[in-house]
């Protein structure tokens, strides 16, 4: 009987033998996945980079925000080729848009695609070992950079949007919108983070941030929160006074500076070498064929079936300046023949179609260019997306001055220095409403303006954005939505099936 | 001296024994109920090892029988009897008549990790032996399985030589694989098409969860147990089989000729107002006939040798099978060897059982591609024009001015085409049995199943058309190491208690599968003269950018189980039934590794109750069968739960435009599911087994309900997450049925005959879809769009278009359409184009908009019924046997035509075409430009009814007398003619109705590979 229990009890440990969970556990030997990835620092560089593309628009089609902001604002209109052409961008330029409009889709899921990447890399990361470890703080506070810039531009088209710091999960469904206080508080948090770990200088890593653009960027920020919602101060402890402390330090320790002549700054005429300039505060770079994506919105802005010139490179014919616009600057203005391209002169009346909404004037800073449409090599349009640049900082000083920020000069100098670059030797004195004056001519369709406007008031950007014009160019600002964007119709349904459902701005 | 005393006690003792039990020498010879004598018959003293085998007369001779005795006559497909020597034996002679064993009652068939009786079942099991696989020449194991039993659907996915077949056991429940399980003799292999079907003795298809669930987490569609042929304790014997086909297609489709083409063509640019064109009249082509393999030849030559004593017993075999393409002979054909042994020892306590057997399979296929509606040469024979020649003047491949867009001469395509597959495939299986107690055993057995998988493909030089073409060519080789290997340890216990008994099982298994492979191309092959032959990367031009080469190791697949199963009767009378599987797969995630899959079964013998005694005489056998159970399905990829990194896009670091340069992101490519479940599939069935008039008639009845829970897909979610849809538990699909199988057999003296029909209905229905739109997309087809598609409350992968109503036939017809008022306040027609003759699509919703909300269920291709008859007759050695099978309530859609390709040829019932008022009200007119969409929506006239029946198979047979055979010392002979896919009764026009489904992309026919219509001459050969 003993041998018998002997045998069963042997047996029974045959039986039981595979009893392991390490079995269970297989490696992944040539796929990389979440589990084998974030172990060295090439993982985080690429996790980094990674992020950063999700500040460009890779995707092809009008994917740039900045040209719909354009279309918003007072500057443009819509142009193309007919009425029926860019119908969806025409309802930007009337104030008419739609939550079924493909852009809002977009805008929404790629910002939040850079939102999901700098999360995820922002809780790997740490993991990793470096060998310098302020390698990696700097990559980290980089993320934060980024994690901020993208929901400074969600919060500001959208308003109400979910917030996610953390890497998001199928259970966190019910993540819900934030009260869009808590947004601004959580890009506050990031930038001041990131200022603590950015370099000062980034020679031969462009493309990458400084400390600098972190300062101007929460400046842009604070002032976009204390003017749209009546503030004098940001969530997250930003005040008029540490805010005016970052400016200034800007001003007085970096390198940055105007380049002598503002048309230098386009790749229109400037140099190949000025992609960089030390007034490049924040540029995002584009480029083509193995270096990046091409910029879609340059495309937009060409001339129509234009030919018989070594310069330009046709486009679509959209973004047409009324001449309104047009003489808002002073002929001896040298930003004007930089800024705006007058084509019946410039290029010849007969030399390219006419848009609808004709105007005969069209946008200069970002145009397609032969010399990289015909070169096999680009193919395409690098123009870069210039975020900030030092004017705005200077004009942004002047401004906080103006309200009562300490800076080291006088809210005037900084004002002339601007002036001064365009040409004018004679300047009157500085006051908020010169200050915006400034801003419209120096940055006019850099995509500052909408929000330039909304930040003013709402009655200041009905009175700018509503016009009393014919149609075609007649447009008319909803007050009812205060400027702020529909939530994609695609998005609220995506979401319906949760306990928090995304809620529809208010006028849509 | 101790010693002697021992030697003497011995003797004494055996001198004893010899005095009191007093031995006999028994003789006799066997016969069948015919009169034949039986061979082989194994004759043996009950209790011992002690037998002898009848001779070729039937005679037998056993000596030193004891009085008291018991003589047992086995033989296989025969009753066992068993004899007591009686003082009336004395005289020797002991005839015995055997009797065919009568269909099934004390059938034993194979259960997972074990065997049962047929009568103590108390789950829904089918089974098909060697006589119904033997009765068609089958190409694959699954073609044995069509129509046999309920509740099995097997549809070739297409009919060329080696193409694999679909096996769907009670409807399709799952968005991924539905193929069920397969066992071969207790190993889980992948596939089975490396098994000569004439190796197997049974299969048995478990198709509820009761029978199941013993396979957990593999056992969600089902399992299918195959065991081969195994050595029998009995003479020496020698089987050869062997068959010679020839094969043609069944039908072809009815496309234009060149007259009917330029008349049809030249109409339809009358109607489009275009002057018509003076078509190039070069040819009138039949591009089917020309790339039809006229009496295509296939064949099968098989030997088995068998024999063995109780003690050991060996069955080994080696065969080969032979196939050519009906379509492009060179390029489409299959070729099979296989070399099996099979060998199974006792020791001489009867206490170790081992058993061994080894299968190779050496396989080359070479293929064309198959309903790809993207070039092929069945999709270009399809749609080129018939006024292309094959030939031009010059002699060069005919190339054609009409049509385009890859359909080119697919004479030339098939000589261009050098694509070959080769397997090499070794399963081998090893088991130990050990009888701890009488009652009691353990048997661990350790299987592997290896294949070398290799691929090759040589792209000549070639031109067919201005779009296809080849200027430089080049070659590409695979090879695919597959490793699989299970171990399984298994505790049977057997307790008999009174009337109670019960049978425990318990055991696990272990199980992982692994691969590697190794890629390589080249191109510019150096070598002259250039093909096929010298097809080799070495002789490619070798600089580093025109070789390429990758390989890598396949993630692991890992499996531990543990399962067990009790078995409980009363007299016979009573049955019940548990199991209990617990599997833990590397699938899934670290908190969803294990599955728990149990099952209870019960089942209720009337016939053996007293009070039913007197319907013995009419049923002698009812039982009401009754199970649940849950059983999973970890068909998907490995490491679907981590998110894995991929592409995140690039970004410039420096100056883009001078020294900056590009750098590469990587990011997460979804967010992770590390909460992915196993599918889980639930399922109940309720079944009655009877039989009549002493088993004359047989009748098997079964309900189920299955329930396929958390299917694994693809999930939309918000933008917000950040990331592309990851795969997760997201829907659920119930396939619901009857199925009824029946028997009868009968026999008046020399003539028996018999017949076996089943019918399944089944009902298929998506409960629930976990996205938003509570729909999910199928199969897309170019110009057509999305043509299938999941919603809840629907069929799994119905057919999504327009309804239409018939043709406008006037202008009446066109200015009574419905209307819509645009934004500018215009009233628009909701067919602006439409013209009188064009097609009359339907406004669902009646918003006089013609758009997607307007397009709804035209049909699917899940079967509603489908059926098997077979009918067979013998009478003095001749046989007869007719087998059909069909389906019917489904439907097919009928794409194979290209829309974009430019004028393409048409089916000749386009011809029918609208001409004027009233002339036809279903064939639109014609017309190139197709201004109202009549061709590229998708409708409903596209979606054809496919039922079928078919004539499978005809077998007419004569078996020769034994007694002239013995002479000739031949055992058996029998040769036979048949015919297989004799004709097919059906409405459908494409080439063939038999169609793949099941999934939520099949039953789109994109021009598939017809069926062949063979005719064989066979013979099978014992001595």
């Amino acid at each position: 009987m003993k041998q018998y229990i002997l045998h069963i009890t042997m047996a029974l440990l045959i039986i039981g033998a595979p009893s392991c969970d390490d079995y269970l556990e297989v490696d992944n030997h040539t796929a990389t996945t979440e589990d084998n990835f974030y172990q060295t620092e090439e993982d985080a560089y690429a996790a980094l980079y990674a992020a950063y593309n999700a500040t460009t628009d890779d995707k092809g089609g009008t994917n740039e925000f900045e040209f719909f902001l354009n279309m918003c604002s007072d500057d443009m209109f819509t142009g193309g080729g007919s009425s029926s052409d860019g119908t969806d961008v025409r309802r930007f330029e009337k104030h008419k848009m739609l939550a079924t409009d493909w852009q809002h889709d977009q805008f929404w899921w790629r910002g939040y695609v850079g939102v999901y990447r700098t999360n995820v890399a922002l809780k790997k990361i740490p993991q990793i070992a470096f060998e310098n470890e302020g390698e990696k703080a700097r990559i980290l506070a980089e993320l934060k950079f980024i994690r901020a810039y993208i929901y400074a531009n969600l919060v500001r088209m959208y308003e109400n949007i979910p917030l996610i710091t953390e890497p998001i999960t199928l259970a966190d469904a019910d993540v819900g919108q934030a009260n869009p206080d808590d947004v601004y508080e959580q890009i506050a948090i990031d930038f001041l983070a990131a200022i603590e770990d950015l370099p000062s200088s980034v020679e031969g890593e462009e493309g990458r941030v400084t400390k600098y653009a972190a300062q101007a960027m929460l400046a842009r920020v604070y002032l976009f929160y204390t003017g749209f919602y009546g503030q004098t101060e940001m969530p997250g402890g930003v005040t008029l006074n540490s805010i005016s402390t970052l400016v200034d330090n800007i001003i007085e320790e970096s390198e940055h500076g105007l380049v002598d002549d503002f048309a230098d700054l386009w790749l229109v005429s400037g140099s190949d070498e000025s992609y960089y300039s030390k007034e490049h505060v924040y540029q995002i770079p584009y480029s083509y064929n193995g270096k990046g994506a091409s910029r879609s919105d340059v495309q937009f802005y060409g001339l129509r079936d234009i030919s018989n010139t070594d310069t330009y490179a046709a486009g679509w014919g959209f973004g047409t300046i009324h001449p309104d616009v047009y003489s808002i600057y002073d002929p001896a203005d040298e930003r004007r023949n930089a800024t705006i391209l007058d084509a019946d002169s410039e290029v010849g009346e007969n030399d390219y179609s006419n848009s609808y909404q004709h105007t005969g004037y069209y946008f200069k800073k970002f145009t397609p260019l032969s010399r990289f449409v015909d070169d096999p090599a680009f193919s395409g349009h690098p123009d870069g997306r210039t975020v900030v640049r030092y004017a705005d900082v200077l004009l942004m000083a002047a401004e906080l001055s103006l309200n009562g920020g300490t800076f080291t000069r006088s809210a005037q100098s900084y004002y002339e220095e601007v002036r001064v670059r365009a040409g004018f030797s004679v300047h009157p004195p500085v006051s908020t409403e010169r200050v915006f004056d400034e801003r419209r001519k120096e940055f006019f369709g850099e995509g500052l303006r909408y929000w330039d406007l909304l930040r003013r008031g709402i009655d200041v950007a009905d009175e700018a954005i509503s016009n009393n014009y014919e149609s075609p160019f007649d447009v008319t600002f909803d007050r009812a939505t205060r400027g702020v964007w529909p939530i994609a119709d695609v998005q609220i349904q995506l979401s319906s099936s949760s306990s928090k459902p995304l809620k529809q701005n208010t006028g849509y | 001296m101790k010693r002697l005393k021992l030697l003497f006690v011995a003797v004494l003792l055996g001198s004893v024994t010899t005095i009191l039990a007093q031995t006999l020498s028994i003789s006799g010879k066997v016969t069948d109920e015919i009169g034949s004598a039986v061979p082989g018959v194994n004759i043996f003293i009950k209790g011992t090892q002690v037998g002898v085998i009848s001779d070729f007369e039937g005679n037998y001779l056993i000596d030193n029988v004891p009085a008291d005795a018991v003589l047992v006559f086995s033989f296989i497909g025969m009753e066992t009897q068993e004899v007591q020597i009686t003082n009336k034996n004395t005289s020797g002679a002991i005839n015995i008549v055997m009797r065919s064993s009568s269909i099934g009652l004390d059938e034993v068939i194979a259960v997972g990790y074990g065997t049962r009786k047929k009568s103590s079942l108390t789950a829904a099991i089918s089974s098909v032996g060697e006589k119904d696989i033997e009765k068609t020449q089958n190409l694959r194991v699954e073609q044995a399985l069509q129509g046999r039993t309920a509740g099995v659907t097997v549809t070739s996915s297409s009919a060329q030589p080696g193409a694999g077949m679909s096996v769907r056991i009670r409807g399709a429940g799952t968005n991924g694989n539905s193929d069920p399980l397969y066992i071969v003799d207790g190993l889980p292999v992948g596939g089975i098409d490396y098994l000569n079907p004439g190796d197997i003795a049974s299969m048995e298809i478990l198709k509820d969860a009761a029978s199941s669930s013993i396979y957990g987490a593999r056992g969600a569609n089902g399992v299918v147990l195959i065991t081969t042929k195994k050595g029998k304790a009995q003479a020496f014997t020698v089987t050869y089989d062997g068959y010679h086909s020839i094969q043609n297609p069944e039908r072809k489709l009815s496309l234009m000729d060149a007259d009917q083409y330029v008349l049809f063509y030249n109409e339809a640019q009358l109607n489009d107002g275009v002057r018509p064109m003076d078509f190039n009249r070069r040819a009138n082509t039949d591009w089917q006939d020309e790339i039809y393999n006229k009496n295509a030849p296939m064949m099968n030559h098989s030997v088995t040798l068998n024999g063995g004593t109780e003690r050991a017993k060996i069955s080994s075999g080696i065969s080969y099978f032979g196939q050519e393409g009906l379509v492009a002979p060179d390029n489409s054909n299959y070729g099979r060897i296989t070399a099996r042994v099979n060998a199974e020892t006792k020791s001489h306590n009867d206490k170790l059982r081992t058993g061994t057997s080894l299968y190779y399979s050496n396989i080359e296929s070479s293929g064309i591609s198959v309903n790809n509606i993207y070039g092929g040469p069945l999709a270009s024979a399809y749609n080129l024009d018939p006024l292309t020649p094959v030939r031009d003047e010059n002699g060069e491949y005919g190339v054609s001015d009409y049509v385009s867009q890859g359909i080119t001469n697919p004479v030339g395509k098939m000589e261009y085409l050098h694509s070959q597959t080769r397997t090499d495939k070794f399963v081998g299986n090893m088991f130990v049995e050990y009888s701890i107690l009488e009652n009691l055993k353990f048997k661990s057995s350790y299987g592997i199943d290896l294949a070398y998988v290799t691929w090759e493909d040589y792209n000549p030089v070639y031109k067919l058309s201005p779009s296809d073409f080849n200027l430089v060519d080049d070659v590409q080789k695979s090879m695919t190491r597959y490793f699989n290997h299970n171990w399984e340890n298994i505790i049977t216990y057997d307790l008999d208690i009174n009337k109670h008994s019960f049978n425990v099982v318990a055991g696990s298994t272990i199980l992982e599968e692994t691969s590697h492979s190794l890629w390589g191309s080249g191109v510019d092959i150096t070598k002259t003269p250039k093909g096929p032959d010298y097809a080799y990367i070495d002789n490619t031009i070798s600089d580093k950018e025109t070789r390429n080469s990758s390989g890598g190791k396949g993630i692991p697949n890992r499996l531990v189980s543990f399962f067990s199963r009790v078995n409980y009767d009363f007299n016979e009378k009573y049955f019940f039934s548990a199991t209990f599987r617990a599997d833990g797969s590397s699938r899934f995630g670290p908190d969803n590794k294990y599955g728990y899959f149990p099952s209870f079964s019960g089942g209720w013998v009337l016939t053996n109750e007293n009070f039913a005694a007197s319907l013995k005489s009419v049923a002698n056998f009812i039982k009401l069968r009754a199970s649940w159970g849950q059983n999973g399905s970890n068909h998907i990829g490995n490491f679907v739960y981590v998110s894995n990194i991929s592409d995140a896009g690039s970004y410039v670091i420096g100056n883009p435009l001078t020294s900056g340069t590009s750098m590469q992101g990587l990011a997460p490519n979804t967010i992770p599911t590390p909460d992915i479940r196993w599918e889980t599939s639930e399922q109940t069935d309720i079944g009655l087994d009877a039989h009549f008039l002493d088993s004359k008639f047989t009748f098997t009845f079964d309900y189920y309900n299955k329930l396929t829970k958390d299917l694994l897909l693809s999930v939309k979610i918000p933008g917000h997450y950040g990331s592309n849809s990851p795969i997760d538990n997201a829907a659920e699909v119930r396939n619901s049925g009857y199925e009824f199988e029946f028997g009868y057999n009968d026999k008046a003296g020399e003539f028996a005959w018999g017949a076996n029909a089943n019918i399944s209905f089944n009902d298929n229905e998506v409960t629930y879809i976990g996205n938003d739109e509570k729909v999910l997309g199928g199969a897309v087809v170019q110009t057509y769009g999305l043509v299938t598609r999941a919603e809840e409350g629907e069929p799994l992968g119905y057919f999504w278009g327009y309804e239409t109503d018939g043709l406008f036939q006037n202008q009446t017809d066109i200015d009574n359409m419905p209307v819509s008022v645009n934004e500018n306040g215009d009233i628009v027609k909701m067919l602006p184009n439409a013209q009188p003759g064009d097609v009359r699509f339907v406004d669902q919703n009646g918003d006089g908009i013609l758009d997607d909300n307007d397009k709804i269920n035209l049909g699917n291709s899940n079967p509603v019924y489908f059926y098997g008859l077979s009918l067979f007759a013998d009478w003095k050695g001749f046989d007869v046997s007719v087998f059909m099978q069909g389906a019917g309530g489904h439907q097919i859609a009928n794409l194979s035509r290209r829309l974009d390709a430019g004028l393409t040829n048409l089916p000749a019932t386009m011809l029918n075409r609208w001409t004027g008022e009233n002339s036809t009200n279903s064939e639109p007119r014609a017309s190139i430009e197709d201004p109202n969409k009549n061709y590229s929506r998708f409708s409903d006239r596209y979606v054809v009814d496919a039922d079928y029946l078919r004539i499978k198979n005809v077998q007419l047979g004569y078996t020769f007398n034994k007694k002239t055979l013995s002479r000739l010392k031949i055992e058996h002979l029998k040769l036979y003619v048949a015919a297989q896919n004799l004709y097919t009764f059906t409405d459908y026009p494409g080439v063939d109705v038999e169609f793949g489904s099941g999934t939520i992309n099949s039953g789109v026919d994109t021009g598939t590979y017809p069926q062949a219509r063979t005719f064989t001459i066979g013979m099978n050969l014992r001595f």
